[in-house]
């Protein structure tokens, strides 16, 4: 159980620097940043493994995790699970859900409805689907998938590797495209 | 095996066996309500756990920390799994990356535009919202339900902790 306590401390710990973070700074590249987050997170947990008595000072023997490197391993899956799972993905969704924009754009109308025109013409307060897609494929670039040059995209050896992953993932799943 | 471990393992089993039963159940059934699938999937995942743990249990009061550990690890393995699930199913990134695999690795950009920022494919989004119970259709007006009211606000609450923009 002390695992479990000390990732959950840490995730609210992570979560809060991440806060403190975003509302001090302006930040780029907040999911890099977020991935300093979870090190100083993990570090914390490793820490306050060795630092503190096996039963916290407070816990019965029976909830007391046994052997003592499980306890750390288990404890480092769970905030880890917490961080990339929870705090990261909601990031992730809160920046860039396509469907939650939508949803949010919706919940700002007055009548908390819309037409498909509406939303076409006003998603994510005005900007526009366009300029969501080409967001996108801004990222797609830094993330080194994809090269535009003109109007002509090609993928780069990583993208196509990327591709053929999905690709296989997709069937497996038995996938449609949208 | 001490109980933390044992409990650890089997939830790694049992989600294992969710997986196994979902990738079984898209294969043959691939229009199922995938969602609905998750859900009720997860649901009984724990539920086994829960009692092959309390089977296997001492009766020394460790049945807890296993219980725990189990119901731990199987919650742990599903928020993971589940943006890798729905990346596979609704990432427009990697729609975009198989098209131009299957276009030999080229394509226009104003192509890629008129394809992914196109009035037909928010319409098979907003499909999909309706089918998973985010919005009601009547007409052609678009309505939220409560839960995606909910939903909204809260992240419309993180967006605004974080400073996010208006994103998307």
């Amino acid at each position: 159980m002390k695992g479990i306590i000390l990732a959950t401390l840490a995730t609210v710990l992570s979560f809060l620097l991440a806060t403190s973070l975003f509302r001090l700074w302006h930040i780029e590249r907040r999911a890099y940043a977020l991935l300093w987050v979870f090190a100083i997170g993990a570090g914390f947990v490793i820490t306050a493994h060795f630092v503190t008595p096996d039963d916290l000072a407070i816990l019965p023997l029976s909830l007391t995790a046994q052997p003592q490197w499980f306890d750390l391993v288990s404890s480092l899956f769970f905030f880890g699970a917490a961080f990339f799972g929870g705090i990261l993905q909601i990031y992730n969704l809160a920046d860039r859900g396509f469907s939650l924009r939508l949803l949010i754009d919706l919940e700002e109308t007055s009548a908390h409805s819309a037409t498909a025109g509406f939303l076409f013409g006003r998603y994510s307060a005005g900007h526009g689907i366009d300029w969501m897609y080409r967001k996108r494929l801004d990222g797609m670039i830094r993330t080194k998938l994809i090269t535009i040059d003109g109007d002509v995209v090609e993928l780069t050896s990583r993208g196509t590797a990327t591709a053929k992953i999905f690709m296989a993932l997709r069937q497996v799943f038995r996938v449609k495209a949208e | 095996m001490a109980p933390a471990p044992f409990g650890f393992i089997c939830g790694f089993f049992w989600f294992g066996s969710f997986l196994l039963a979902q990738l079984a159940i898209f294969w043959y059934e691939p229009a199922v309500r995938r969602s609905r699938v998750l859900g009720n999937g997860i649901a009984m995942t724990i539920a086994a756990a829960t009692i092959t743990v309390a089977l296997a249990a001492n009766s020394d009061g460790t049945a807890i920390l296993a219980e725990t550990y189990a119901v731990m690890t199987i919650a742990c393995l599903f928020v993971l799994y589940g943006p890798f699930f729905y990346t596979i199913h609704t990432s427009l990134s990697i729609e975009s990356i198989i098209l131009l695999a299957q276009q030999a690795g080229r394509a226009r950009q104003s192509a890629l535009i008129e394809r992914f920022a196109s009035r037909t494919l928010l319409d098979a989004r907003l499909r999909t919202m309706v089918d998973s119970g985010y919005l009601i259709q009547r007409g052609e007006i678009f309505v939220l339900t409560p839960r995606a009211r909910r939903i909204a606000h809260a992240f419309g609450a993180v967006k605004a902790l974080w400073r996010l923009g208006p994103g998307g």
